[in-house]
């Protein structure tokens, strides 16, 4: 691939996985996105999401602590590499740049 | 998966909070490769945050649905973007699936499959239609046979659960076998053996009315019982306490029909109802008892207070049932029990006399126990397996239907096949393929089947008697069979086809070299000469089965029947009743259309519970031997047209003839006496003396499929509990029914007026095996049905195969007759064998069947001869169709088309 595209799961995925820092394995990713998006994403849909993420190279993941809760297994925990970081700057200022086109006085009428 | 069982261990939270086992045990087995232990620690994660979020049921649901997705083999990442990880840890994977049917192909082989069927219709057709009425037979059967089986097994604890059989064996000889026993066995086993759990008794009390207030009915299926029956028997209480329900006298529980047909809206506790003159208190009612039992409960009184009824060893009319302690060993109580009976009646060993007590498993009574004093019309055991193996039979011949057209069409398929595998299918492929392609007839051919099942089963259910009422019942148990079936069918007629198909050498399969193709032909022979030979058997079955009805129904019986009104008489019969007796049949001789009358207490077609022991008084060293008693009048020996062998009859102007007796000759044999001359002037002792004035031939007390009992015959000219009217002709029956009940009613006020035709209820003891044969017969044609639809198929397959042979050996100069001569040829020469084959087999179990009869014709030989010209007929007609159409072809058509 030239360029790596960031669908809109993906990016959401990839953000969730940036905002919960060392937090950051599939479980937790999903319960988190359950609890602020008003749509539930389920839990394999996460999980394949996150494989495509690091086939393309925007997380990285190595095993982490087991707890009790979890029957004693090891997690997997995912940080976002600088190809990642990368991509969701440019995603972000992608979007920041259309919503800049739109004529300030529709985004009055928009109420936004 | 060594941390598995470690985690359970740990593991204390309550069961029902954990993720299904079996889910979690698929996630361990399938998960993609180097995830499982990440995937199972997350998963667990999330069930607990589902329970908190949707609760339980939604979280397994959940858990479940996950567990299928994360291992499904299509779900692995798909963006084929970056194949190989770059970070370590991530182990590397390939998209591999488990299995080798990849989601593009499967598509194909269905796109090819509907090609094929298209192209080929009428083979369709005939396949999913002989699969369709086979399943649909399969499972029609099937659902009887359950329900046959299911009897008696809804007890909890049914297997603990036993009848106590009394065998009686009188010198030396078993007398009889008895479904009753003494009414002294249960308190003697509970307090005797530690391993019985509860002793009941139930007492069969003869057909009575029950009154309450103005409402009068006739009950025929009521006991006295222990109120220990409720530990026994599953009887589950609407109102009133089982506890204490019949520990009082005089107490009554009823079904919950039984209670509305009294009481309508009414609560019947405390409300008191009459049998007969007595009256009973209602302490209960009960959910109606199951059908499925050997035992129709709709009242059950309180246990009779009699002294003998408690401690009699002797009076052996008692239905005992014993529930065993889980722990107990049965073969062990079995052995100490089976003796029981002489430790307790010391003497009856002296006269040459033996009792033996044996358990019989609640569940099999209903088929496989065969004994007097039955409390039903017992079920078939072996009708039943017969049954089973047909429904067996008309399957599988429907399969091989499916096999033999498969693998005859492989001719066809040996070029696609062929270039698959030029094109790099493997052989499990190509395997998958044809399974999948089997699929589609055997899916239909079960949606077909439920349809015909759900319309016929009302249809079937009164053919074979059963009382259920089948759409009730097809939801639970119709889907697990139907997709066993379909799931067996599918494997079991695809396999052999797509190992066949998918085994062809490419190069030969391209060049078109499979016409040596044998292994495939002589496999299509045999399963042809098994479907013949399974459709013979069932055939001669058939005749046999109709044969043997009408021996028993010609069969000259010893009496005569035709003709013969039966009116019931008094239930409750008073001191002046012989005196009325007589009133009634003098009033219905004046009347020119009942030509005899006569009354006795039993009348053929009936099972004589009345039984006593009897010995000679002229021999010291006489036994004592079982006769069965029935009292008669004067005219009862002249109105049945039984003839006197030695002796005289009854006669009223005697006065002595009370303690007289007429034996029969059975009788006469089994007391030893050298001929029927010999029996007269001799006493014997049955509690009183009585002395033999005559003897009488032998008449069929009961249907043929039993023996002449010994029979003493009484007089008793007023016990009239039943009428027998001799008619003129049965014209103008319905006014002559109204005269003779006008009579009835004036004579004795308030009885209900009974009748019945005596041929009629005679001819009831044969509905099992009219029933039998009935099903039987359906099922047969079903099956030779299904078989030529086959055989027409591969004819028709065949005769096109061989439309270009036919014409250059027309053109050659053979002629039309030969030609058919030819394509018939290989077909008869299948069906000859099969009759070989299928005629020691069907002599063999036809005699086993017929042995059960007391009286029977031997395997009637020109069934197999009506069976085997059938077969033959039927195969010819079916193959000649088409080889006549294919001899008839014009070579100039036949040899162009290429």
């Amino acid at each position: 691939m030239k360029r790596a595209f960031l669908g809109e799961l993906e990016e959401v995925v990839l953000l969730t996985v940036a905002a919960l820092q060392e937090q950051a394995y599939c479980a937790a990713i999903t319960q988190n996105i359950d609890q602020q998006m008003a749509r539930s994403i389920s839990f394999p849909t996460v999980h394949t999401t996150l494989q495509r993420l690091a086939e393309k190279g925007f997380v990285s993941s190595q095993m982490g602590g087991a707890t009790t809760e979890r029957g004693g297994r090891q997690k997997r925990l995912f940080t976002v590499t600088t190809a990642g970081q990368r991509a969701l700057i440019e995603c972000r200022h992608l979007r920041s740049q259309l919503w800049d086109q739109i004529p300030t006085p529709i985004l009055l009428l928009w109420g936004a | 998966m060594g941390r598995l069982t470690n985690d359970q261990k740990h593991d204390t939270r309550p069961r029902n909070d954990r993720p299904p086992r079996w889910a979690t045990w698929l996630m361990s087995r399938f998960s993609p490769s180097g995830l499982e232990d990440e995937l199972q620690g997350d998963l667990l994660e999330m069930f607990a945050y589902w329970i908190k979020t949707v609760g339980l049921r939604g979280a397994r649901w959940r858990y479940i649905l996950a567990v299928l997705r994360l291992i499904c083999p299509f779900s692995g990442s798909t963006t084929g973007q970056i194949l190989t990880y770059s970070q370590p840890g991530f182990p590397s994977r390939e998209p591999q699936t488990i299995f080798i049917i990849k989601p593009a192909m499967v598509r194909n082989y269905l796109k090819v499959a509907w090609r094929n069927l298209l192209k080929n219709k009428s083979f369709f057709l005939i396949n999913t239609l002989g699969l369709a009425f086979g399943m649909a037979a399969c499972l029609l059967i099937l659902q009887y046979v359950t329900f046959e089986r299911s009897y008696d097994s809804f007890h909890p604890d049914a297997d603990h659960i036993f009848r106590i059989e009394l065998d009686s064996y009188q010198n030396g000889k078993l007398a009889f076998r008895s479904a009753t026993s003494y009414p002294a066995i249960a308190p003697t086993l509970k307090k005797e053996f530690s391993e019985v759990a509860e002793t009941a008794r139930l007492f069969a009390a003869r057909t009575n009315v029950v009154t309450y207030q103005n409402i009068h009915h006739r009950e025929d299926n009521f006991y006295f019982a222990d109120n220990s029956i409720f530990n026994i028997f599953k009887i589950d209480f609407l109102r009133g306490n089982q506890a204490t329900a019949l520990t009082d006298k005089n107490t009554v529980v009823l079904s919950e029909t039984t209670a509305r047909k009294y009481f309508a809206r009414e609560n019947p506790l405390g409300k008191t109802i009459k049998l007969g003159r007595t009256p009973y208190l209602v302490k209960g009612v009960y959910k109606d008892y199951p059908k499925n039992s050997h035992l129709e409960l709709d009242l059950i009184f309180s246990y009779l207070t009699e002294p003998d009824a408690q401690t009699s060893w002797g009076w052996y009319a008692f239905y005992t049932y014993v529930k065993l302690k889980p722990i107990a060993r049965v073969e062990q109580f079995r052995a100490k029990i089976v003796n029981l009976v002489q430790k307790y009646v010391p003497n009856e060993a002296k006269n040459g006399n033996r009792s033996e007590l044996l358990l019989q498993p609640l569940p099999d009574i209903h088929l496989f126990s065969n004994l007097n004093q039955e409390a039903e019309a017992n079920g078939n055991g072996q009708s039943v397996a017969v049954l089973s193996v047909i429904a067996l039979f008309i399957l599988v011949i429907a399969w091989i239907n499916y096999i033999n057209l498969a693998t005859a069409r492989a001719m066809d398929r040996a070029k696609e096949v062929g270039i698959r595998k030029v094109a790099g299918a493997e052989r499990a492929q190509l395997i998958s393929q044809f399974l999948i392609e089997s699929v589609l007839p055997n899916l239909l051919a079960v949606a077909l089947a439920l349809i015909i099942v759900q319309a016929s089963a009302p249809y079937f259910s009164d053919l074979t008697g059963n009382p259920l009422s089948l759409n009730q019942w097809l939801q639970h148990d119709l889907w697990l069979p139907a997709f066993g079936i379909f799931l067996g069918g599918t494997l079991l007629s695809g396999l052999y086809p797509a190992l066949l198909l998918s085994g062809f050498q490419p190069i030969t399969a391209l060049k078109g070299k499979l016409s040596h193709l044998t292994s495939g032909l002589s496999l299509r022979q045999s399963l042809i000469v098994f479907q013949f030979a399974a459709s013979i058997i069932l055939m001669v079955g058939t005749l046999t089965v109709y044969r043997q009805l009408r021996f028993m129904q010609e069969q000259d019986l010893g009496f005569s029947s035709a003709q013969k009104l039966i009116v019931r008489g008094v239930l409750a019969p008073d001191s002046t009743y012989g005196a009325k007796v007589d009133a009634f049949q003098q009033e219905l001789l004046k009347a020119r259309f009942v030509e005899k009358t006569t009354t006795s207490t039993h009348i053929p077609g009936m099972e004589i519970l009345w039984a006593n022991s009897a010995r000679r008084v002229d021999r010291a060293d006489a036994v004592d031997n079982t006769l069965y008693n029935t009292a008669i009048d004067d005219h009862f020996l002249e109105a049945y047209a039984i003839r006197l062998l030695a002796g005289r009859n009854f006669n009223r102007a005697f006065g002595t003839d009370r303690t007289n007796a007429l034996l029969n000759e059975t009788a006469v044999k089994l007391l030893g006496f050298s001929s029927p001359s010999d029996a007269l002037g001799k006493f014997i002792g049955t509690g009183d003396t009585l002395q033999i004035v005559g003897v009488v031939k032998d008449f069929h007390q009961q249907g043929l499929q039993k023996g002449h009992w010994p029979m003493l015959l009484r007089f008793r000219p007023d016990a009239a509990q039943f009428f027998s009217l001799q008619l003129a002709s049965t014209r103008n029956l319905t006014q002559r029914l109204a005269s003779i009940q006008a009579q009835y009613e004036r004579i004795f006020p308030g009885n209900p007026f009974e009748y019945f035709f005596l041929d009629d209820f005679f001819n009831k003891q044969y509905k099992a095996e009219q029933r039998f044969g009935r099903v039987s017969g359906l099922f047969a044609s079903l099956a030779i049905f299904i078989a030529c639809l086959g055989l027409f198929a591969l004819a028709t397959f065949i005769a096109k195969q061989r439309t270009k042979e036919m014409g250059i050996r027309k053109v050659l100069g053979a002629s039309v007759p030969s030609l058919i001569g030819l394509l018939t040829k290989d077909f008869l020469k299948l069906i000859i064998i099969a009759i070989g084959i299928a005629t020691p087999l069907a002599w063999y179990a036809m005699s086993r069947w017929l042995v059960d009869f007391a009286y029977h014709i031997a395997v009637p030989w020109w069934a197999f001869v009506v069976a085997g010209v059938g077969a033959i007929g039927l195969a010819l007609v079916t193959v000649s169709l088409q080889s006549i159409r294919a001899a008839l072809l014009n070579p100039v058509k036949s040899l162009r088309s290429e």
